[in-house]
């Protein structure tokens, strides 16, 4: 699999698929944020015209710098919070249900006249910052909210509604928790079965120390996991696993690992071949593959390490698997375990010790005691019985 | 001495503290390590750059902050940059001596609060213990308390730096909180047990709005130091390079 096949490279460059709703889902220890951005560069480098909903943060300021950026800011506002009465009345953004569809029929209204330009047929991406604050108040109405939102910008490849959430968001992230479950809190999530169903496209992102967990042969030592690693909260690059919902029903899955450059803050994404075959290669070579690779830091770019075990494990999968390999085991060794001609001839002429012996009496002649025959020369003791000792035996 | 140096510079901290409109997350894990080792150190750096420093506290009185400044050799009371704010207890202390008497009282007083920051330019928030006020207030009133102090702070081009306990009560407010954080910090006890020499371990990692920072003058360093308290101070350093093991 080469880096152009990658369904995630066609879905972040508008290529080939048309995916209203894209949804990018993350942890406490993994965050989505700079993925999303990366995928708003994206968009503004095509030239299309990007609507910003902010309900917790503003984008980075390269972004909101872009005239084709248009910012709808939904945060708390200053004013809000110095007249709070207290803990009983507090202003939110979000409030309640009513003002989620206020919020609906805003953006509604932003995407439609955005469509009325000139230049709209370059497209059009709507991207909310985080629903997490809307599924606090309500998950019945932000639901409503996506479909309100993606009805109104259309099924072409160049439009789309691109947002993200906590898949820990209502408990544990499909795992127990690190300090056990709590009394009353489970752990499913039903925002995240809900959004995945909805959704047109799901991007789950992970820290790449978790890929050694989906690998065979990978297990527990028992020692709890701590809450966030060193290696957590990568800024520069992840893991991702894609669930797409194309138009003709297909779902297809992949995972990649992508990277965002420093200089473009575009994203990059590089193959992760999990399938059975590779996964099968992988569990024999990885030791090796992974003895020859330098400890990955920080700072370094290690997001295609990974990716390059995994192409060599493939590679020698192959060799293996062909059929003149697999009918003679000797063919691949170091050392001869084969014979030659004189070899075999000198082996069929060495004459085995009392071979003779065990022919002739076999026939019945021969010289010498003529024959097998035990002598036995009775004691004193012994109680000579002729009857066959195996006769009450029912064979 | 107040200031951690040794942190700053693992951290690759110039100022010692994060950049400006900036949010610190420190948890502690463990009965043995304290998120509050840290106050002293954000507190003296941020007077020695003379901005003033708001400090409410939900577990501790004045009185405790003031000792331990005093044990490393800062008269808090001296410092007019300095002021306090009693979340701890609903009375309002009025009664206590004005060298310990806090600023103001928060119970029931948020916007009186919000206003008093807003006037504040530049400010170093601590809010320390703020998991307290989810047993108070609950998880979405407290989350709501810092995203409106984060707001005001980073209007004013302040820092915030929040001090929570981390088990599974404050597991789901950590996990919020790490959202809006751009620096985490997290104090832990060492995996191997207890040590005479050690106190604990300090992990730092990126939290979730770090990317957004587009001032870095230097690079933030993940970076997993192990630290000793002692009396007058708090030594940080690479594991297995404590001058007393060596």
């Amino acid at each position: 699999m080469n880096a152009t096949g990658l369904s995630i490279r066609r879905l972040a460059t508008y290529q080939q698929y048309s995916a209203p709703l894209v949804i990018v889902s993350e942890t406490a220890q993994q965050t989505a944020l700079p993925l999303l951005e990366s995928m708003v560069r994206e968009s503004i480098a095509r030239n299309m015209h990007v609507l910003a909903v902010c309900l917790d943060t503003l984008p980075s300021t390269d972004i909101t710098g872009s005239p084709l950026v248009q910012v709808v800011d939904r945060r708390l506002s200053p004013e809000s919070i110095l007249s709070a009465v207290g803990p009983e009345r507090l202003p939110s953004a979000a409030g309640n249900q009513a003002s989620i569809s206020l919020l609906q029929r805003d953006i509604e209204t932003h995407i439609s006249r955005i469509k009325t330009l000139p230049t709209a047929e370059q497209g059009v991406l709507v991207v909310i910052d985080s629903l997490d604050r809307l599924l606090r108040v309500s998950q019945a109405a932000t639901l409503g909210l996506l479909r309100g939102i993606r009805r109104a910008v259309g099924n072409s490849i160049k439009t789309r509604l691109l947002t993200r959430f906590g898949r820990d968001f209502d408990g544990p992230d499909r795992s127990a928790s690190k300090y056990g479950n709590v009394e009353g809190r489970n752990s499913v999530s039903y925002p995240a079965n809900a959004l995945s169903e909805l959704a047109d496209a799901m991007i789950d992102v992970y820290p790449l120390d978790t890929l050694k967990k989906w690998m065979p042969g990978w297990y527990s030592d028992g020692k709890a996991e701590p809450f966030i690693s060193l290696g957590d909260n990568d800024f520069w690059r992840g893991l991702a696993r894609l669930e797409h919902k194309r138009q003709s029903g297909k779902v297809g899955f992949e995972v990649s690992t992508f990277e965002i450059s420093t200089k473009t803050g575009l994203p990059k994404f590089s193959p992760i071949d999990v399938s059975a075959a590779a996964q099968q290669a992988l569990s024999e070579h990885v030791p090796e593959a992974l003895a020859s690779l330098p400890e990955p830091k920080p700072a370094s770019a290690t997001a295609t390490a990974t990716a390059t075990v995994a192409a060599a494990a493939a590679r020698s999968q192959e060799t293996r698997d062909s059929p003149a390999m697999s009918a003679d085991p000797t063919a691949n060794l170091s050392f001869n375990l084969s014979l030659t001609d004189k070899q075999r001839r000198d082996k069929a002429n060495v004459e085995l010790p009392y071979l003779e012996a065990q022919v002739i009496s076999d026939a019945g002649t021969g010289t010498g005691a003529g024959g097998s025959e035990i002598h036995y020369q009775l004691d004193d003791e012994d109680d000579w019985d002729n009857e066959d000792p195996d006769d009450d035996l029912e064979i | 001495m107040a200031t951690y140096k040794t942190l700053s510079s693992s951290l690759n901290w110039p100022t010692g503290l994060g950049n400006t409109g900036t949010t610190t997350l420190v948890t502690s894990s463990g009965l043995g390590s304290d998120c509050g080792t840290l106050v002293p150190h954000f507190v003296n750096t941020t007077l020695a750059l003379e901005h003033p420093v708001v400090l409410l506290s939900f577990t501790q009185t004045y009185n405790h902050y003031l000792h331990i400044m005093r044990k490393m050799g800062v008269n808090l009371s001296k410092h007019s940059g300095m002021h306090f704010v009693n979340g701890l207890t609903q009375s309002d202390l009025s009664s206590l001596p004005a060298a310990t008497r806090p600023a103001l009282t928060l119970h029931n007083r948020w916007p009186e609060f919000f206003q008093y920051l807003s006037e504040l330019p530049g400010c170093t928030l601590i809010l320390d213990g703020l998991c307290s006020l989810v047993d108070t207030q609950g998880l979405d009133e407290a989350v709501w308390f810092f995203e409106a102090c984060q707001r005001i702070v980073e209007q004013t081009g302040g820092r915030l730096v929040v001090n929570v306990y981390l088990d599974e009560w404050t597991e789901q407010l950590v996990r919020r909180l790490i959202r809006r954080a751009h620096y985490y910090l997290a104090f832990e006890v060492l995996g191997s047990g207890t040590a005479a020499e050690v106190s604990g371990q300090l992990k730092a990692a990126p939290a979730h709005l770090y990317c957004q920072i587009s001032a870095r003058e230097k690079e933030f360093k993940p970076a997993m130091l192990h630290y000793k308290v002692s009396d007058a101070t708090v030594q940080f350093f690479s594991p297995g390079q404590s001058r007393i093991v060596l």
